[in-house]
Formats: structure tokens, C-alpha cells, sequence
């Protein structure tokens, strides 16, 4: 006779590392809603200058500006945890993987930021 | 041995995290600060948003987060305690994923 595991529903709570890993696995929820916003940008934009501005005055509300501060926090999270995961998840065996690894994880945040510059300069400039 | 669709929605998530892990933080700065604080003019966004390539970013971009997202949250309600739900529930997440895509697809390139 088998006895399933009894893990509680609250386990996530009862130390740090389990706590961030929900966060993180929570990550997913504010990186739809932002694309929500982000997809309903772009059907504003393709209905006219007017639409568009109604939709600008609409991010301003308070409740949007705070969940795109929290959801810029969440996607940071994705960010760094993800990265960190890498080179777990591509097996780099050769000598000093230690340094390997770190230099994959480098590689990551020098995509991130070109991507980033990118991104700004199509945007604003 | 039944084959799994596992590894399937796993590349879609794998490839969705590492596009979110890149773009989500400037992309959330321009969509949730830049554009309300006015520094992105209208015609801009209008010049990338009817762009060819412009278009087809908008539908990937919304195709991977969503279906990655769809991934996250199933495994998280598996993890909260109702892996019994697990079937109806990764039903549920994949088709609101799709749902978005193709919503995303319908004002991308419309």
C-alpha cells in the first residue's frame, strides 16, 4: 500500500528560494498582460492619430502605471532567473565550466542590452 | 508507448522565454512609460506598426509570450495543489493562448 505525499497548498511560503520561484512562475501571468496592452497598442494605432490618443490617455490611468511598474519587476525576474538557468539547460562540458558558464550568462545580458538599445532607438529616435 | 506533447509546448515555452527574457523589459518601458509619457510620436509608431516586418514582430511576439505564459501558469496551478485539474486545466491555458495568437494575428496584420 502506497500513500500519496501530503504536500500542503501554502508550501511555496515557508522559505526564500521557494517563495521566488513562485514569484518567477507567476512572471508569465504580467508578461500576457503587458502583450495584452501591447497587441491592443497596435490595433489603436492602426484605427487613426484619434484612437491613439485615447488609448494613451487610457495607459495613464493610475491602475495601468502600477501594474506596469509591477510587470516591469516580474519580467526582470524572468530575466535574471532565466538567464541564470541557461547554462543548467545547454551542457557545456569542457574544462573550466565554471567559466563558462559565467561567460554564456555575460553573453545573455550583452544580447539584452544591444536588444534594448534597439528597441529604444527605433522607438524614439 | 503513448507519445508525449510535451517537448512540443516545451520548445514553444523555451523559445518564448528566452524572446520575453530580451524584449519584455524595454518593450514594457516603451508600451507602459514611453507611450502615456508622450515621447513616442503617433507617426512612429504608426510607420512600425504597418511595416511588413514590423507586423510580423507584433504576431510573434504575442504568439511565443502567450503560449509561454500558458505553460507557466498551468505548471504553477499543478504546483498550488490541483494537479488533478491538469488535463482541463493545460486545455483551458493552450486554448486562451491561442485564442490571444490569433487576435494578435487578426490586428497585426490588419
Amino acid at each position: 500500500m502506497t500513500y500519496p505525499r501530503q504536500t500542503s497548498k501554502t508550501w511555496f511560503m515557508t522559505s526564500w528560494p521557494y517563495r521566488i520561484f513562485m514569484l518567477r512562475e507567476l512572471s508569465g501571468v504580467f508578461l500576457a498582460g503587458y502583450t495584452i496592452l501591447l497587441v491592443l497598442l497596435v490595433a489603436n494605432v492602426h484605427d487613426g492619430a484619434n484612437a491613439f490618443t485615447d488609448f494613451r490617455n487610457t495607459l495613464r490611468s493610475p491602475a495601468l502605471i502600477v501594474f506596469n511598474a509591477v510587470a516591469f519587476l516580474f519580467a526582470l525576474l524572468h530575466t535574471v532567473t532565466w538567464f541564470q538557468a541557461m547554462p543548467k539547460v545547454l551542457p557545456l562540458r569542457y574544462g573550466r565550466e565554471h567559466r563558462l558558464a559565467l561567460a554564456l550568462v555575460g553573453v545573455n545580458y550583452l544580447i539584452l542590452l544591444a536588444l534594448t538599445a534597439v528597441v529604444l532607438v527605433i522607438v524614439l529616435v | 508507448m503513448r507519445r508525449s506533447s510535451e517537448p512540443f509546448y516545451w520548445s514553444l515555452f523555451s523559445a518564448g522565454g528566452v524572446i520575453t527574457a530580451l524584449l519584455a523589459p524595454v518593450l514594457i518601458i516603451v508600451v507602459g512609460f514611453l507611450v502615456p509619457g508622450n515621447q513616442v510620436a503617433f507617426h512612429r509608431l504608426h510607420e512600425i506598426f504597418t511595416n511588413p516586418v514590423g507586423r510580423l514582430v507584433v504576431f510573434g511576439l504575442a504568439f511565443f509570450t502567450f503560449f509561454f505564459s500558458a505553460h507557466r501558469l498551468r505548471h504553477t496551478l499543478a504546483e498550488v495543489g490541483l494537479k488533478r485539474f491538469a488535463r482541463p486545466i493545460t486545455l483551458a491555458c493552450n486554448l486562451a493562448a491561442l485564442a490571444g495568437t490569433i487576435w494578435a494575428g487578426v490586428v497585426a496584420f490588419t
